[in-house]
Order: C-alpha cells, then sequence, then structure tokens
C-alpha cells in the first residue's frame, strides 16, 4: 500500500522547522521505524531520530505519530487506520533537532524520588523474601522502559515543566509499593508537592500512550490514597 | 496537536465550565446588587432575564453545572476507590448521559416555566 510520511523537521541551530513529505510503498505489517529507516537511507540521510533496539525495549523511540505518543518500532502501519503518518517530536520536551528532545528533564524529574531500592536494614544478613501477592502489587509498575510517552502526553506537564510527571510517580510506584523497600520518607516528600501527584487531573493521556500499557492513572491514584492514608 | 481522547475532553469541558460558572456567579452578584436599589429596578432585571438570550443561557448554566457536578463525582470516585478507576470507561458513559438527561429534561421543565 502507498502512504504518505510527515516528518517534523527542525533545524538545530536556527529552530526553523516544517514538515517533510515522503511518499512511499510499504506493507501494511511495517513498523513505523521500518518506514523511517528505510526515508533515511533512500530518501533523506539527514533526518535525525533516536532508536537503539527497535523491539520495544529501550524505549528511545517514543514519539508521536499521527497524534498519540508511541514507540515507532511497536507501531504497525495497519494500526494507523489510513494512508497518512503524521509523525512529530515528543511535546513538553525541547526539541533538539528534527525528533530529538531533550530527555534531561525528564530524567531530572525521575532521580527526585530516589528511583532505586532502598533496603529497610542497613546490612540484610540473608535474602529478603517476598509473597507472590506482595510481588503482585507493584508488577504493573516494573514493567516502564523509561521512554517518556506518558510524560509528553500529559496536559499538566505541557503546561508545567516542573510537574513531576506520570513516569515519575510510575518510578515511585515501584519502589513505595515493595515490601522490602524502606525509602518511602524522601520518596513522599517530593511527591506530596505542590509540583508533585496533586496536579494529575486523571485525563489518562498516560494510560492510552504507555507502549507496555502500564495501567498509570490507575497506580497514580493507588499513590494519592496511600499519601492521603498516611496522614 | 495532540488527539484529544473522551478523558481528555472531559478535563477540557471541565476546565471551562468551571470558568463559566465562576463568570455567572460574579455576573449573579452583580446583577443581585443592581435588583436592590428599587421596585423599578427589580421589574428591569427580571424583565431582561426573560428575554430568550438569558433563558438560553439559564439552560446552558444548567447543562454546565450538571456536567461539572457530575464529572467532578467522577474524579474523587476515581482518586478514592480502586473499583472506579478500573471502570473509568463506564463512569465517563454515567456522566454524560446523566449530564445531558438533566440538561434536556431540566432545561425542558425551565424553557416551559413562565
Amino acid at each position: 500500500m502507498q502512504v504518505t510520511v510527515e516528518i517534523y523537521r527542525q533545524d538545530a541551530e536556527t529552530g526553523a522547522s516544517r514538515f517533510d513529505t515522503f511518499i512511499r510503498e510499504v506493507d501494511p505489517k511495517d513498523r513505523v521505524l521500518d518506514v523511517m529507516m528505510e526515508i533515511k537511507d533512500q530518501d533523506d540521510g539527514s533526518i535525525a531520530f533516536r532508536k537503539s533496539c527497535g523491539h520495544g525495549v529501550c524505549g528511545s523511540d517514543a514519539m508521536m505519530i499521527n497524534g498519540i505518543n508511541r514507540l515507532a518500532c511497536q507501531t504497525l502501519i495497519q494500526d494507523l487506520k489510513g494512508s497518512l503518518i503524521r509523525i512529530e517530536p515528543l511535546k513538553g520536551l525541547k526539541v533538539l533537532r528534527d525528533l530529538i528532545v531533550d530527555m534531561d528533564p525528564f530524567l531530572a524529574s525521575l532521580q527526585k524520588v530516589t528511583p532505586y531500592f532502598i533496603p529497610k536494614t542497613t546490612a540484610p544478613v540473608r535474602e529478603q523474601k517476598q509473597s507472590i501477592a506482595e510481588r503482585q502489587i507493584f508488577d504493573d509498575t516494573t514493567k516502564c522502559i523509561m521512554c517518556g510517552a506518558c510524560t509528553s502526553s500529559c496536559p499538566s506537564y505541557w503546561s508545567n515543566g516542573e510537574y513531576l510527571g506520570p513516569a515519575t510517580f510510575v518510578k515511585a510506584h515501584r519502589f513505595i509499593f515493595d515490601s522490602r523497600d524502606g525509602g518511602d520518607a524522601e520518596r513522599i516528600e517530593a511527591l506530596d508537592d505542590r509540583d508533585g501527584l496533586w496536579r494529575c487531573h486523571s485525563i489518562f493521556n498516560c494510560t492510552d500512550a504507555c507502549p507496555r500499557d502500564i495501567k498509570i492513572t490507575q497506580a497514580i491514584s493507588e499513590l494519592k490514597r496511600y499519601i492521603v492514608a498516611r496522614r | 496537536m495532540y488527539r484529544v481522547s473522551v478523558e481528555m475532553l472531559s478535563w477540557l469541558l471541565h476546565k471551562i465550565t468551571g470558568f463559566s460558572i465562576i463568570g455567572f456567579l460574579i455576573f449573579h452578584i452583580w446583577g443581585m446588587a443592581q435588583m436592590s436599589q428599587g421596585p423599578d429596578a427589580f421589574n428591569r432585571v427580571i424583565e431582561t432575564y426573560k428575554t430568550p438570550l438569558f433563558r438560553v443561557g439559564e439552560v446552558l448554566l444548567l447543562a454546565a453545572i450538571a456536567f461539572h457536578g457530575l464529572n467532578g463525582m467522577r474524579l474523587i470516585l476515581g482518586e478514592f476507590t480502586h473499583w472506579a478507576m478500573q471502570k473509568h470507561k463506564l463512569l465517563l458513559i454515567i456522566t454524560y448521559a446523566l449530564a445531558f438527561v438533566v440538561a434536556v429534561v431540566g432545561g425542558y421543565l425551565m424553557w416551559v416555566a413562565e
């Protein structure tokens, strides 16, 4: 089938932007990333975008495809329902060039909730046991690949870059609800803040955008209840 | 331009109706102040409120309040219960359906009333 691919271009130095249009013959089962690689290979080698593993694991190629954030490597042409493919960079993050955005603010936000395991005891003498039920509580949020599709789909984040954003809450959820973890205090200090959890208005854009199908809005509401119940 | 889903539309409508209701309250207080000027002023204001423009406005106000109130209840339920988060699609449909019924039935009753 024939598709029209519109790719957002932005000059790194001047910041001038435009859309470049390419018409290509593709297989409906091709992925958007395949088509982009082909265009870069055969039509215009100057198109800049991130990709790494190409299999939905590394989270490098999150971009806005036909108005929704998705991974280019997970999106099939046939899933897009139509012959127009419009590819734009993630919203809410500064565009450095073409489809490449500055992920630094996103990663800095993740750091605020100490995104690593903090043991309850200083020196565990043996392995820390966890039941299946205890693991199940935060199973969903362990799947995050930190692609940024959720945070950059959030209207609250678009209007306020200081807002921690859904990805940070997913990370916080993963550790706060871990029965072995003891780092609640510092995480909650960051979450229970004017730029924290309470700017979430349950818009569900994050849940829709997540390529790992994490129920993000649900995880955020669990965190909200947890923090309110602690008071 | 990011695709507007029903959830995102609800968030937008919630903001728009919220600001509209605040706007109405300010206007309402101003109207009450006008009415307090005496019997003639009172009658004049009431006559203005009987014009088609204001009657349509009243029905729109009811629709805005119905949606804002019901959508607010949906959001509160989602914040407080796991169940509401899992059934959020169903709750969205109920919100819109109830708001529609309240606006149409209430609007009709307001329209036919003298």
